[in-house]
């Protein structure tokens, strides 16, 4: 762990990552207290920046800034939900196809593959027509499309772990699968899975912004960056200001999260603990 | 079209840099493509604008006004007791495949909305039935006359002949085409079909027999453009001629480029917000009332028209004759609506109040932009203590799902189909037009006294006695609000400074016959 950390803070980039993770949430977290205006405060309609309106107002006569700032609650809380929903289900899945082989694997791969072989967003549009447009359904349908990704890198991490000597050791001594599972896996599975929902999280914000950009996550009174570039294209030729800074915020977040990701990646990789 | 299609072909690959199309050909922009080209069996916008190029009636508006003035039917004369019509064909007038315009064509096109089971009609869905169901029977005196009679004496008839689903339509096409014919439109008009590739182009050519002259341009291609900001940046680079329908912020800009005309013209239309008159707590006149004085209708023109409509206070648009303009507005005053509720909540209805507004998605002349008035709406109730949950809908979902009640609030509004009072209120508010296919009375009011002032006014053949009657319902109306009039937009059309000669009606009837091309 030591190592790891050491790796991490040597890294500049993740530090960065890092930074501009917390600096969002924190964001997200104390969004009453830091936005200038409460949601629901109209002045004028899209004027430039100044003074009064650091980043302008919008089409509604709101002041961007504020919606910026709220918008990342929904935007963080959206994103992590799906992907605490692309683990829950993953997992087990991609645990249960790398521990056994043979038929479970097979169908449980096969599936997967079929998932795969869809567009993402032809996925999350099915399913968005499916249910009631929504915030839940925008949560299920991003969950959803990322369920593979999950999938596939646990099972290939359960496949290198299962031949373990110490796995074959707790097989030989008589422990139950359960207790495998939960006690000599797990543990293992724990580092992979980190890096990849820190990087997943970066995607998932991207899809969520984007499914919201396309108008189907129901009330357009709740800030959300996607929302808000989909309110500000009408305007794009006359202002162009109510489009940039939710467009900024999306991607500075996203950059974040995949700076950190990659060198979480890098900081948990087991493999250059050897050489030292 | 070969020759089109090989102009078209040609200047793709020599990549000349230009529009790809004739240089006299008129190019028209549009957010959306028409759905069907038959007049009886379409309702929306965009296909009327494509069908008043293509067809004729037998009377039409003059080309600046709303006046009636001949068109196929060269004069007309109406018997002592109102009942009997009778219309002189213009002599020597043929559809575009050829066929000659008589009686029987005549006959055959009214038929086509008054005989029920008529054997030439393919789809049951006919939307403007309700509008001649005045008529008793259409009879061919002679190939050059045309006797109607009507069951009731019925003051706007003569308008709803100008009313585009009335349009004199090719008997030999639609005995050819059958089902089909909707795909394949054939009429008198001052342009010809020619070929239709749905949501790319629809491609229109002069038609050199017009019984008025072969208009100046040589065609129109409609292009349906879904991004209002593509529409924008096409017009700017000269790629089409006329952008129908941006957002109120892009024309106020685009106003002050000398290479585009923006013409404006008061709308005969009202953007409204209806109450499901049906649903507690909307059943109570005081919720209703609250609403409509929690709303900063100036605001609202402010904000979601850049300021290019007028405040509303009934339906009927101050452009039209018989609207009450002496009734005393409720004001903004959310003081008034606070106490108002209170009052209501004293006597029972639960509090706090939720309600659902349904919102479309795509623009309408008289909403030009939806989900801000949605917001603004809502925010507007917030102050009072109503809470309100936008529910956005496609277009024709959005409708329909309000015409069977399952709404609470909702965006609507009207563009009038012909310039008579009638059209708006019994239309709008009648207890007649209450039904789960195609009802507009959205708002669901019920009311005996309406009724029967509508109903009089509907057969009265006096002008200034229908106005007093449309008067007296207008307050009954508005005492009950049983709706929140917003607005009355002004119809705004931009064109490049190519484009001359056409004039935005006042009918908003997009008739292209006298545009020319400098290009």
């Amino acid at each position: 762990m030591n190592r790891s950390w050491k790796r991490f803070v040597s890294n500049r980039g993740a530090l960065i990552g890092g930074v501009v993770v917390v600096f969002v949430c924190l964001v997200a977290m104390t969004a009453s207290l830091i936005a200038p205006y409460p949601i629901d405060q109209r002045d004028q309609k899209l004027t430039p920046p100044s003074a009064a309106h650091w980043l302008g107002t919008d089409t509604n006569e709101k002041d961007v800034l504020t919606w910026v700032i709220y918008g990342s609650r929904l935007s963080l809380t959206a994103g992590s939900l799906s992907i605490v929903l692309a683990i829950f289900l993953g997992v087990p899945l991609g645990a249960a196809a790398g521990y056994f082989p043979g038929a479970v694997d097979q169908v449980i791969m096969r599936s997967i593959d079929v998932v795969l072989a869809f567009p993402a967003i032809l996925i999350a549009l099915l399913v968005m027509a499916a249910l009631a447009p929504g915030w839940p359904a925008v949560i299920i349908a991003v969950g959803l499309i990322n369920i593979p990704i999950f999938a596939r890198q646990i099972r290939a991490t359960t496949l290198t772990l299962r031949s373990q000597d110490y796995v074959t050791a707790a097989v030989a001594a008589g422990a139950t699968t359960r207790h495998i599972f939960f006690w000599s896996l797990l543990p293992g599975l724990v580092g992979p899975l980190v890096v990849l929902a820190t990087l997943g999280l970066g995607s998932a914000i991207l899809e969520v912004a984007g499914l919201s950009f396309l108008g189907i996550s129901g009330d357009p009174t709740v800030p959300e960056w996607g929302g808000m570039l989909a309110e500000a294209k009408n305007d794009l030729s006359t202002s162009i200001w109510p489009a940039i800074a939710p467009g900024l915020a999306i991607s500075v977040t996203i950059l974040g999260f995949n700076l950190l990701g990659d060198g979480l990646r890098d900081a948990l990789d087991p493999r250059l603990d050897h050489g030292k | 079209m070969r020759s089109l299609l090989f102009c078209l072909i040609v200047s793709t690959f020599l990549g000349c840099g230009g529009p790809a199309v004739p240089s006299n050909i008129l190019i028209y922009g549009r957010g959306d493509d028409a759905d069907r080209l038959d007049p009886i069996h379409t309702d929306i916008g965009e296909s009327v604008t494509v069908m008043c190029n293509i067809y004729d009636t037998l009377v039409t508006y003059d080309d600046e006004t709303l006046e009636l003035v001949p068109s196929l039917a060269e004069s007309w004369s109406t018997s002592d007791d109102g009942l009997e019509w009778t219309f002189h064909l213009r002599k020597g007038v043929t559809f575009h495949d050829g066929t000659p315009l008589d009686a029987d064509a005549v006959l055959f096109s009214l038929e086509r909305l008054t005989v029920p089971m008529h054997p030439f009609v393919f789809d049951q869905v006919i939307p403007y039935v309700q509008s001649f169901e005045a008529i008793e029977s259409v009879t061919a005196v002679d190939p050059l006359t045309v006797k109607v009679r009507l069951k009731r004496p019925f003051a706007a008839f003569l308008t709803t002949m100008a009313m585009f689903p009335a349009s004199i339509v090719s008997p030999t096409a639609v005995k050819k085409y059958e089902g089909e014919f909707w795909k394949h439109p054939v009429g008198t008009g001052p342009f010809q079909f020619d070929s239709w590739n749905v949501n790319q182009q629809l491609t229109l050519l002069s038609f050199d027999d017009h019984w008025r002259g072969r208009p100046e341009i040589d065609g129109v291609i409609f292009l349906p453009v879904g991004e209002s900001a593509v529409r924008v940046k096409q017009l700017l680079r000269g790629e089409i001629d006329i952008a129908d329908n941006l957002p109120p912020a892009e024309i106020d800009s685009l106003a002050k480029n000398p290479h585009v005309i923006v013409q404006e013209k008061a709308g005969m239309n009202t953007g409204y917000l209806t109450m499901n008159n049906d649903k507690a707590p909307l059943d109570d006149q005081r919720i209703r009332e609250a609403i409509w004085c929690a709303i900063d209708r100036d605001q609202l023109i402010k904000s979601a028209y850049s300021g290019h409509a007028t405040k509303a206070v009934t339906l009927v648009p101050p452009t039209l004759w018989g609207s009450h303009t002496d009734l005393t507005d409720r004001e903004y005053d959310p003081e008034k609506a606070k106490q108002l509720l209170a009052a209501a909540a004293a006597d029972g209805v639960p509090t706090p109040i939720r309600l659902q507004l349904f919102v479309m998605t795509d623009p309408r002349p008289y909403m030009q932009q939806p989900r801000q008035t949605a917001i603004f709406i809502k925010d507007s109730l917030a102050k009072v203590g109503i809470e309100t949950e936008i529910v956005t809908n496609e277009n024709s979902q959005h409708f329909r799902r309000m015409t069977r009640g399952e709404h609470q609030l909702g965006l609507a509004g009207w563009t009038a189909d012909m310039p008579d009072p009638d059209n708006f209120l019994y239309t709008l508010l009648d207890l007649d037009n209450i039904n789960d296919v195609g009802g507009n009375n959205m708002s669901r009011y019920r009311n005996q006294k309406v009724h029967d002032l509508l109903a009089q006014a509907k057969v009265e053949m006096n002008q200034e006695t229908r106005a007093e009657l449309y008067r007296a319902a207008q307050e009954q109306i508005f005492a009950d609000a049983p709706l929140v009039p917003l607005v009355h937009t002004s119809v705004r059309n931009v064109q490049s400074d190519a484009v001359s000669g056409y004039l935005l009606h006042p009918s908003s009837l997009n008739r292209l016959r006298l545009s020319k091309l400098a290009k």
